[in-house]
C-alpha cells in the first residue's frame, strides 16, 4: 500500500500519469494529480524533493478542489470586516489552510509571493496553519485564494479585527515579559541570598541586601501585577479568589523587606517572594497554553459558514455575483448550484430539481421540488441550478431557529468545577482570618519580627492554588489528549456527565450501519464482455445520487481518461441512459441494460459497521441499558437487533423525531448517539449527545461531543476514559485539602520559614499537576 | 575577598545586558510563534545556478 | 525562478553565501586538531614515562602542556567553532557575511596568534595562569581579532533578510560577549618586558578571577558555540525540526545565567571564602537542569531518524557527541559537590571529566559537523563510510579508555592520600608510593589518547580524499525578500539601517562600561584597603621573586599545588592549612590544580638545599621511581640579575611594599643572597661554577614558600579582621 506522492494518503486505487516514457504516482484521487500538474508548470516541483525525507507532522484528507472563485474576498465591505492593514499599510488576510501537514506545505505557502501576482508577503504558522498574507494594491485576495485552492489548500478567511488581534499579541508578549524578569530577578536575589545563608560575613551584608531591593522592586511591582489586579477585581465585587492571599503576602513582605533595609536588619523576604512570583506566573502560563492547545483543535466554526453565494445582479437572473452568506438580505434572488446546501428558506422561481432533506426530516428519499414550492435552508440540492428569492435570513429560518435553540443550552459549567471554587473561596476566608489571630496572638507574646514572619508563611503556604487548579487541569488534559485523538468535546461538564450515564440510545442509521449504500449481489446476467468500470463512471460520472455514489465505489478507477457520452440522458427516478461507441446503455434503480438487454442487477443495502457488534457488548459490560432508535421499517430493525443478539425492548422502529425526543426527555442520565439532523434534537435533549463521524453540520453544533474519526470503540473508550478522569479529580482533590490541612498545621507551629513555604507551595501545585499528567493506569493504556 | 567589590558590579552589568537582550527579543515578537522557526531553518533559499542564466527555466521541466 | 510566471512583487535582492572562508576554516581546524591531539598524546606518554621528555627545555611536560590546552581549545575548537557560524549565522539570516575583508583578517589573525602561541609556550614565555597561559601582546592581539569577529557577525544579523533570530544566533552572541568580558577581565596584567607580565590580582583574588575565567572558558567557549552548532546542524543533518523549539530557548536563557556563576567550584576547601565556596556549588549542580535540557532536546530531533543514525556518520558522531554531553555535564555537578571534590579535587579523576567534555562533546560533534560540511562545501560525496565508522569506534574506544584509566587513578590517589591507620599516621606517608602505584593507568590512557589521535588522522585523509574528489562551484546566487517588506509586527520602524544602529550601540556600549570599569575600579581594589594581612608574611626577597619566574617558566604548578586544604590527611602530609594571607604577594597566584607531584605549599626548609640541587638533576637519584623530568638546563643558564629591578618596580605598583632603596639594591642583595647558598652547596659538595646558574634562585624560592606562615606559631586568629576559623 503505497503512499500517495502528493498528499502523503494511503493510496488504496493509485492512479499514474504516463508521459512519454516516464510514469510518475503514485496519486491516490484525481485532486492530486491536477495539483501535481499545476505545480509543476509554475516551476515549483522542487516541493517534491523537499517532501521526500521530510517528517509527516499531522494527517490530512486528500485533496478536493472545489470550483469555488472566492470572488467574495475582493469586495469591499467584506474586507472592511475581515482584513486589516499592516504596519506596511499593505491589506492583510490572516487564512486558515486546509491540508497543512508537512515541511514541503510551509516552503510553498512563504513561496507564494515568488508565483502569484500582487502578493507581498506570506508568513505560515505551522501550529495553527494559519497563513499571514498580505497584498500591494495591485494585488486581489480572491486571485491569491484561488491560486491556493489550487494547489490543495483551502483558505477559510478568518475573522480578525485588527486591534483585538494585536492585543491578543501584545498580552502574549507582556506575560513572557514578566516571567522572564522575575525569573532573572529571582536567579539573581538567589545568588546574594544563598551567598548571605552561606555566612558571608557582616562585610558584604550591607550591600548584598541593597542589591537584593534593588531586583526584587520590579519584580513585586509590576511583574505581579496581574495578581493585584485579579483580586482587586475579586474584591470590588465582594468575593474572595486565590489571588488575594498572594497579593498580600507579597505587598507585606515588600514593605517588610524595605523597612528592613533602612533600619539596618539583614532579614528580608525578596528570595521567597520572588520565587514565588516566578513560579506562579510561569504555572498560569503552562496552564494557559494547555487549554489554548486543548480547545483550539476543535475550532468548529469554520466547517459550518458555507462559503460563498451567488447573488444575481440582473433582472433576467442571467449575471450573477459571489457575496458571503453573512451578507444576503430578504428578496435577493439567489442561484443554487447542485450539492449546494440552501443557505436561507426560499422560495423557488425557476428550475426543478432534487433535494435531499435528510438533514431536516431524516428520511432518505429525494423530494422533488419545482417553480414556486418553499425550501428551508439545511437541505441539498442534488440534480441541477434552482434561482430562487430568498424569504428569511439564515438566522430566523425553520434551522436557523433550531441552532439558536440548541446553542444557548451549550456550555453549562460543571458542577464539580463549581463546588471546587465554593469551597477555595472559603478557604481563603479562613486562611485570612487565621494569619489575622496568629499575627496578633505572636504580637502579644513574641516581637513583631517572629509575628510578622509566620503571619506571612501562614498565607504563602495555605495559598490553595492545588485545589484551584488540580479540577480544570485534569479535565483540560483528557479533552487535549481525546482532541489528539479525534474526539473533540465542547466542555468538562460533558466528562462528568458521561461518567455519570446509565442508559444509552443509538440511531441506527449512520451509526451502527455504514450511511453510505453499498452494492450488494451484483449479479453478471448473458455474460457481455463489458467494461462495467468504463460504462459506470462515464455514465455517472457528474450525478451525486446515493446509488450513483455507491456505483463508483464499487468499481473504483483506475484509469485517468473517460469515454465520451452522447445524448447524456438524466430522468429522475428512472436513472441515466447515452450512448457510449454506438451501443445504448441505461443505468436504473436495481439493474444495468445494454442496448435494452439486461446485463447485470444489483440491490443495495446499508451494510452494518464491523465495530459494532463487540462495541454494543464492551457497553454492556459496562453496566449501560442500550436502545436502539431509529426512524426506518419495523422488520429492518428487528433484523439488525437479531444480528446484535438484542433482547426486543432494547430497540423501536419507524419513530419521528419527535417521538425519540420524548422517549430521551423521560430517562435520567442519557447519551444518544446520532447523526443525521433528525438526532439533533434528540442530541441536544439527553444529558450528552454524541455526534458519530460523517454527521451533517446540524448535528454536528447540537452535540456534546463530534467523533471525526469512524469506529462504535471510540465510544466506549470515551467512557472509560470519563469515568476514569473523574477518579483522577477525586485523588487531586484529596491530595491538596491534604496538603492545605497539614500546611496550615505546620504554618501554626511556626515549623516552616516564608522561604521554605514559598518552595513547598509551588511543589503541592507541581504534585497536583503531575497526578494529573499521568492519569490512572486505564488512561494511560488509552492515551499510547 | 577584596575582588567582591570588582566582580559583582561586572556581574550586574553582564545580568543587564541578557535581560536587556531579552527585553528587545520578546518586544520585537522573536517570540509569538515558537513552532515554525524549526521548522523554516530545514528550507534553504531555492537556488539560481549562476547569475548569467537566471532567467531560464531553473530546473527545465521535470 | 522561471521567468514565465511574471514579475514578482517585493524587493526581491540576489546575493550568494560567502563559503571560501569557511573552507579556509575547516582547514585550519584540520591542521590544528592533528596538532593539538599529537602533543596530547606526547604529554600522556611523558606522564607515563620521564624518559619522553628528552631532556630539552622546550620537549618538557611543563611547557608541552600549556601548548596542549592552547592548541586544543583555541586552536582547534576555535577554527571549529569559526568554520560552523560562518557557515550556518549565513544561511539562518539569509544574508552574505557583513565584510568580505573582515573575515579574512579574522582568519589569518587567528592563525598569527596560533602560531604566536607555538613560538612562545614552548619557550617558557607565559604568565603562569591555566588556559590563560599567553603573554600580554597576544592576549591584545586576541581581544583584537575577537572584535573583528564580533564587529562581523553582528553586522550579518543587521542586513539579515530573515525575521526571527534562531536560538543558534543567541548561542553565538552570548559566546562572543560573554569570552569577550571573560578574556579582558582576566588579562589584566602589567607587561615587566615582551616576553613577561604580572597579573594585577594576587593571592585568593587572582584565584576566584583565574577560575571564574577558566570554568567559564570551558562553558562559552567550549559549550554554548557547540550548543548553538548543534541547534543548527543537528536538525539540518536529520532533516527533521528540533524537537521543542520553546525548550532550547528555556535552555539558553537558563543556561546563560547560571553558567556564568559556577566559576568557583574549582576552590573548594581552599582559602577562598566558605560563601563564595558554597555559592559556586550551588549554582553547579544547578547547571545540571540546563544542560541535561539540551541534551534532550538534542537526541529528541533524532527521533523518527534512528535507522539513519545507523548508517549516515554524519548523525551518528552527533549522537555520540550528545551522550558525552550528558555524561560530562551530569559528572560536573557531580564532582562539585564539597563531599565529592574532597575526593577528587587535585586528582586524575579531574582530567577524566575534562577529555570526557573535550573528546566526547567537542571532537566528536567536530567531526559530524566537518562530515556535514566538507561533502556541501566541496560539493562531492564522503569519501568512504567504512573510514568514518572506523574513526568512530576507534575515537570511542581511545575515550573510553582514557576515561577509565584517569578514574581508577583518580580515586586510587585520593584513597592512598588520606588513608590513616588506627594509630592516627598515614598509611602511605611517602608521596611516590601512590605515583608508583598509578603509572600503569598513564600508559592506558596513553593509548587511548593514541587511539584517539590515530582516528582524527582518519578522519583528516577521508575527508582530504572527499575534498579532492570535488570540484567546490562559483558561491551559489540565491534569492530573497528584503526584510522590511515581510516583517509583520505593527510596532517595527519601517527602516532596517534605523532598526540596526541600537544592536551595534548596544554592543559597544558594554565593551565600553567594561573596559572603563575595569580601569576604574581596579585601583580601587589595589588600594589594600580591604586586603587581608599577617604582618608575618614578608614579600620575596629579589632572588627569589627570580626563583619564582623560572618556577612559574618551567610550569611547575602543571603537577605540583601549592595549597594545603583543611583536612586531618593533609596536615598530617603537609602542615598547617593554608591561610588567604599567605598568598597576598603571589602574582600571579601558584595554587595550581593537579597533584601528579605533592603539594609544595609547605616545602620551605624542609629539605635541604642539597636534596633540591640533586633533585633538580635527577629526580630518581633522590626519589625511586619519581616520574619527574630532568631540569640539566637550570645548571648552566645564567641567572638574568639585569631584569630585578624592572621586576620589582612593576610588583611595586601592584601592591607589594618594596621600598625604593630595596628596588635599587635588587641586585647585590639578589647576588649576596645567591653566594650565602652557593656556599651552603659547596659544603655539601657541589661544584664551585654552580654560583650564577638558575638552579641557585630556583632553590632559594623552593626554601621559602610557606615559610612565613608555616614557620611562625602565629594563629589566624591574630590578624585584625576574622578570617575563616580551621575546621
Amino acid at each position: 500500500m503505497t503512499n500517495c506522492l502528493h498528499c502523503d494518503q494511503i493510496a488504496s486505487s493509485p492512479l499514474y500519469i504516463q508521459k512519454e516514457n516516464c510514469e510518475t504516482g503514485p496519486f491516490c484521487c484525481q485532486g492530486c494529480v491536477t495539483v501535481f500538474n499545476i505545480l509543476k508548470n509554475k516551476g515549483l516541483s522542487e516541493y517534491y524533493e523537499i517532501k521526500k525525507n521530510v517528517a509527516i507532522f499531522k494527517d490530512r484528507a486528500p485533496v478536493e478542489i472545489s470550483s469555488n472563485q472566492y470572488t467574495y474576498l475582493d469586495n469591499s465591505d467584506f474586507q472592511q470586516e475581515y482584513s486589516y492593514l499592516n504596519y506596511q499599510k499593505e491589506r492583510t488576510i490572516e487564512f486558515y489552510l486546509e491540508g497543512i501537514h508537512c515541511l514541503a506545505c510551509l516552503w510553498i505557502i512563504e513561496k507564494l509571493p515568488t508565483f502569484v501576482p500582487g502578493v507581498s508577503s506570506s508568513k505560515l504558522n505551522i501550529g495553527r496553519s494559519v497563513a499571514v498574507i498580505s497584498i500591494s494594491d495591485t494585488g486581489s485576495f480572491s486571485l491569491v485564494a484561488r491560486e491556493l485552492d489550487n494547489i490543495g489548500y483551502r483558505p477559510h478567511p478568518l475573522k480578525i479585527n485588527q486591534n483585538e488581534n494585536l492585543l491578543k499579541i501584545k498580552e502574549n508578549r507582556i506575560n513572557l515579559l514578566r516571567i522572564g524578569i522575575s525569573g532573572a530577578a529571582a536567579g539573581n536575589i538567589m545568588l546574594y541570598a544563598i551567598s548571605l545563608y552561606a555566612g558571608a560575613g557582616r562585610e558584604y551584608e550591607q550591600l548584598f541586601n541593597a542589591i537584593t531591593v534593588a531586583f526584587a522592586l520590579p519584580v513585586l511591582t509590576y511583574c505581579a501585577y496581574p495578581f493585584y489586579k485579579n483580586s482587586y477585581v475579586a474584591l470590588k465585587n465582594k468575593s474572595l479568589s486565590i489571588d488575594v492571599p498572594i497579593s498580600i503576602a507579597l505587598i507585606m513582605g515588600a514593605v517588610m523587606g524595605v523597612y528592613n533595609l533602612f533600619i539596618g536588619v539583614p532579614e528580608n523576604y525578596f528570595d521567597s517572594l520572588t520565587a514565588l512570583v516566578f513560579l506562579l506566573l510561569l504555572s498560569r502560563y503552562f496552564l494557559k497554553i494547555i487549554q489554548e492547545k486543548g480547545l483550539s483543535t476543535s475550532d468548529l466554526n469554520f466547517f459550518y459558514q458555507g462559503e460563498s453565494l451567488l447573488k444575481s445582479t440582473s433582472e433576467d437572473f442571467s449575471a450573477f455575483i459571489e457575496i458571503h452568506p453573512k451578507l444576503i438580505s430578504v428578496g435577493d434572488v439567489i442561484k443554487i448550484v447542485p450539492n449546494q446546501i440552501i443557505p436561507a428558506d426560499a422560495t423557488i422561481i425557476r428550475g426543478q430539481s432534487y433535494l435531499n432533506t435528510s438533514l431536516l426530516s431524516g428520511e432518505s428519499e429525494l423530494q422533488k421540488v419545482s417553480e414556486g414550492s418553499l425550501v428551508y435552508s439545511g437541505t441539498q440540492n442534488v440534480s441541477n441550478d434552482l434561482i430562487a428569492r430568498v424569504t428569511s435570513l439564515p438566522k430566523e429560518s425553520r434551522l436557523g431557529k433550531i441552532l439558536q435553540h440548541i446553542e444557548n443550552g451549550w456550555s453549562q459549567k460543571s458542577k464539580i468545577v463549581d463546588i471546587t471554587n465554593v469551597v477555595s473561596k472559603y478557604f481563603v476566608l479562613v486562611v485570612f482570618l487565621l494569619s489575622l489571630f496568629l499575627f496578633f496572638k505572636e504580637f502579644q507574646s513574641g516581637d513583631m519580627r517572629s509575628a510578622f514572619e509566620k503571619a506571612l508563611t501562614l498565607l504563602i503556604v495555605t495559598c490553595p492554588c492545588a485545589l484551584a487548579i488540580a479540577t480544570p487541569l485534569t479535565f483540560i488534559r483528557s479533552l487535549s489528549k481525546s482532541a489528539e485523538k479525534g474526539i473533540v468535546i465542547k466542555d468538562d461538564a460533558v466528562i462528568e456527565n458521561l461518567a455519570k450515564a446509565k442508559v444509552i440510545f443509538i440511531d441506527k442509521t449512520g451509526t451502527i450501519t455504514e450511511n453510505k449504500i453499498q452494492i450488494c449481489d451484483f449479479k453478471i446476467h448473458n455474460d457481455p464482455e463489458i467494461d462495467f468500470e468504463y460504462i459506470v463512471h462515464a455514465l455517472e460520472q457528474h450525478s451525486r445520487h446515493p446509488v450513483a455514489l455507491s456505483l463508483k465505489n464499487y468499481f473504483p478507477l483506475t484509469k485517468t481518461e473517460l469515454p465520451i457520452v452522447q445524448d447524456f440522458k438524466e430522468s429522475p427516478g428512472v436513472g441515466v441512459s447515452g450512448y457510449i461507441n454506438q451501443n445504448h446503455y441505461l443505468i436504473s434503480q436495481y439493474s444495468i441494460f445494454e442496448n435494452e438487454r439486461l446485463v447485470a442487477s444489483f440491490n443495495v443495502d446499508t451494510k452494518v459497521k464491523k465495530d459494532a457488534f463487540d462495541s454494543i457488548k464492551r457497553l454492556k459490560k459496562l453496566g449501560l441499558k442500550i436502545q436502539i432508535l431509529s426512524g426506518d421499517k419495523h422488520e429492518k430493525v428487528e433484523s439488525l437487533a437479531k444480528t446484535l443478539n438484542l433482547q426486543n425492548e432494547e430497540f423501536a422502529g419507524e419513530l419521528s423525531p419527535e417521538m425519540k425526543n420524548s422517549l430521551i426527555k423521560s430517562s435520567t442520565h442519557s447519551i444518544m448517539i446520532g447523526d443525521g439532523a433528525n438526532d439533533a434534537l434528540a442530541l441536544n435533549s439527553a444529558n450528552t449527545g454524541i455526534a458519530v463521524h460523517g454527521a451533517m453540520d446540524i448535528s454536528l453544533r447540537a452535540a456534546d461531543v463530534y467523533l471525526t474519526t469512524p469506529g462504535l470503540e471510540h465510544i466506549v473508550n470515551l467512557i472509560v476514559m470519563s469515568r476514569e478522569t473523574m477518579k483522577v479529580i477525586y485523588r487531586n482533590l484529596v491530595l491538596s485539602l491534604l496538603y492545605n490541612s497539614l500546611s496550615v498545621v505546620l504554618a501554626f507551629t511556626g515549623y516552616i520559614s516564608p522561604l521554605t513555604a514559598a518552595i513547598i507551595m509551588p511543589l503541592s501545585s507541581l504534585t497536583v499537576l503531575i497526578s494529573s499528567l499521568i492519569g490512572t493506569k486505564e488512561l494511560r493504556s488509552q492515551w499510547k | 575577598m577584596e575582588i567582591i567589590p570588582f566582580l559583582i558590579p561586572l556581574a550586574i552589568i553582564l545580568a543587564l545586558f541578557f535581560i536587556g537582550g531579552f527585553i528587545w527579543m520578546t518586544m520585537k515578537g522573536q517570540y509569538d510563534d515558537l513552532e515554525t522557526p524549526g521548522h523554516r531553518m530545514l528550507l534553504d533559499e531555492t537556488q539560481i545556478n549562476n547569475v548569467d542564466n537566471a532567467n531560464q527555466t531553473q530546473k527545465g521541466d521535470l | 525562478m522561471s521567468a514565465n510566471v511574471g514579475n514578482r512583487e517585493g524587493k526581491l535582492e540576489r546575493f550568494s553565501y560567502d563559503d571560501e572562508i569557511v573552507r579556509y576554516f575547516v582547514i585550519a581546524t584540520l591542521i590544528w586538531g592533528a596538532v593539538a591531539m599529537l602533543l596530547g598524546v606526547t604529554i600522556a606518554f611523558q606522564l607515563a614515562d620521564w624518559r619522553v621528555n628528552l631532556g630539552l627545555p622546550w620537549t618538557t611536560f611543563g611547557r608541552l602542556r600549556p601548548l596542549h590546552t592552547n592548541a586544543a581549545i583555541f586552536a582547534f575548537c576555535g577554527n571549529a567553532i569559526f568554520a560552523g557560524i560562518y557557515y550556518s549565522h549565513q544561511r539562518l539570516l539569509k544574508a552574505r557575511l557583513f565584510n568580505d575583508l573582515l573575515s579574512k583578517v579574522h582568519f589569518w589573525g587567528w592563525q598569527l596568534i596560533i602560531i604566536a602561541a607555538a613560538l612562545t609556550l614552548p619557550f617558557g614565555i607565559t604568565t603562569g595562569k591555566e588556559y590563560a597561559e599567553l603573554e600580554w601582546p597576544i592576549d591584545i592581539a586576541i581581544t583584537l581579532i575577537w572584535v573583528v569577529f564580533a564587529v562581523n557577525f553582528f553586522g550579518t544579523i543587521i542586513r539579515r533578510r530573515e525575521r526571527h533570530i534562531y536560538v543558534a544566533i543567541w548561542f553565538y552572541i552570548a559566546t562572543i560577549i560573554t569570552v569577550a568580558v571573560l578574556h579582558i577581565i582576566n588579562s589584566l596584567e602589567i607587561p615587566v618586558s615582551l616576553g613577561k607580565s604580572y597579573s594585577i590580582y594576587a593571592g585568593v583574588q587572582d584565584a576566584l578571577v583565574q577560575w571564574w575565567y577558566g570554568h567559564n572558558a570551558v562553558a562559552f567557549f567550549l559549550t554554548t558555540p557547540f550548543l548553538g552548532l548543534m541547534y543548527y546542524f543537528v536538525p539540518k543533518a536529520a532533516n527533521r525540526p528540533v524537537y521543542s523549539y520553546r525548550l532550547s530557548i528555556i535552555h539558553f536563557w537558563s543556561l546563560v545565567f547560571i553558567y556564568i556563576w559556577a566559576g568557583p567550584h574549582h576552590l573548594l576547601y581552599t582559602t577562598l571564602p566558605e560563601w563564595a565556596q558554597t555559592l559556586g556549588m550551588a549554582f553547579s549542580v544547578a547547571l545540571w537542569a540546563p544542560s541535561w535540557g539540551g541534551m534532550i532536546n538534542g537526541l529528541l530531533t533524532l527521533r523518527g531518524v534512528w535507522d539513519k543514525v545507523r548508517t549516515d556518520p554524519v548523525l551518528k558522531f552527533m549522537a555520540l557527541a550528545l551522550t558525552f554531553y550528558g555524561m560530562s555535564t551530569f559528572e560536573g555537578p557531580l564532582l562539585s559537590i564539597k563531599s565529592v571534590n574532597a575526593i577528587a579535587h587535585f586528582t586524575d579523576w579531574i582530567p577524566g571529566h575534562v577529555h570526557s567534555g573535550t573528546i566526547g562533546w567537542n571532537y566528536l560533534i567536530v567531526s559530524g559537523i566537518l562530515y556535514f560540511l566538507v561533502p556541501k562545501l566541496w560539493n562531492s560525496k564522503i569519501y568512504s563510510i567504512a573510514l568514518a565508522n572506523a574513526q568512530f569506534w576507534l575515537a570511542t574506544i581511545g575515550l573510553v579508555l582514557y576515561i577509565i584509566s584517569m578514574w581508577v587513578a583518580g580515586i586510587t590517589q585520593s584513597l592512598m592520600w588520606r588513608a590513616i591507620d588506627e594509630t592516627g599516621k598515614l598509611v602511605y606517608p611517602n608521596f611516590i608510593e601512590t605515583v608508583v602505584k598509578i603509572v600503569p593507568m598513564y600508559w592506558v590512557r596513553a593509548v587511548g589518547g593514541t587511539l584517539v589521535l590515530i582516528s582524527f588522522l582518519i578522519m583528516i585523509y577521508n575527508l582530504y580524499k572527499t575534498a579532492k574528489a570535488g570540484v567546490p562551484a562559483a558561491d551559489p546566487v540565491f534569492e530573497a525578500h528584503a526584510l522590511d517588506s515581510s516583517s509583520e509586527e505593527p510596532n517595527a520602524t519601517p527602516h532596517r539601517k534605523l532598526e540596526g544602529w541600537p544592536m551595534i550601540f548596544a554592543v559597544m556600549s558594554l565593551v565600553a562600561i567594561l573596559v572603563g570599569s575595569a580601569i576604574e575600579i581596579v585601583p580601587a581594589v589595589l588600594s589594600n584597603k580591604y586586603i587581608v594581612k599577617m604582618d608575618v608574611v614578608k614579600p620575596y626577597t629579589p632572588l627569589e621573586l627570580l626563583g619564582r619566574d623560572i618556577y612559574i617558566r618551567e610550569g611547575c604548578y602543571l603537577c605540583h599545588s601549592q595549597t594545603v586544604r583543611p583536612m586531618s590527611h593533609e596536615v598530617l602530609r603537609y602542615g598547617k592549612p593554608s591561610e588567604a594571607a599567605e598568598f597576598v604577594y603571589d602574582h600571579p597566584f601558584q595554587w595550581g590544580s593537579k597533584r601528579t607531584g605533592p603539594d609544595l605549599a609547605r616545602l620551605g626548609a624542609k629539605y635541604s638545599n642539597m636534596w633540591h640541587y640533586r633533585h633538580m638533576w635527577d629526580p630518581r637519584e633522590v626519589t625511586q621511581g619519581s616520574i619527574m623530568p630532568r631540569y640539566t638546563w637550570l645548571f648552566d643558564q645564567k641567572t638574568q640579575y639585569n631584569t630585578l629591578p624592572k621586576k620589582m618596580e612593576v610588583m611595586k605598583t601592584l601592591g607589594v611594599p618594596y621600598t625604593q632603596a630595596e628596588i635599587d639594591g635588587s641586585i647585590a642583595h639578589a647576588e649576596a643572597q645567591a653566594i650565602t647558598i652557593k656556599d651552603n652547596l659547596v659544603e655539601t659538595g657541589a661544584p664551585a661554577e654552580a654560583l650564577n646558574k638558575e638552579i641557585i634562585p630556583l632553590i632559594a624560592y623552593l626554601q621559602r614558600i610557606g615559610v612565613d606562615y608555616g614557620k611562625s606559631e602565629a594563629t589566624p586568629a591574630a590578624t585584625p579582621e576574622a578570617t575563616p576559623e580551621v575546621k
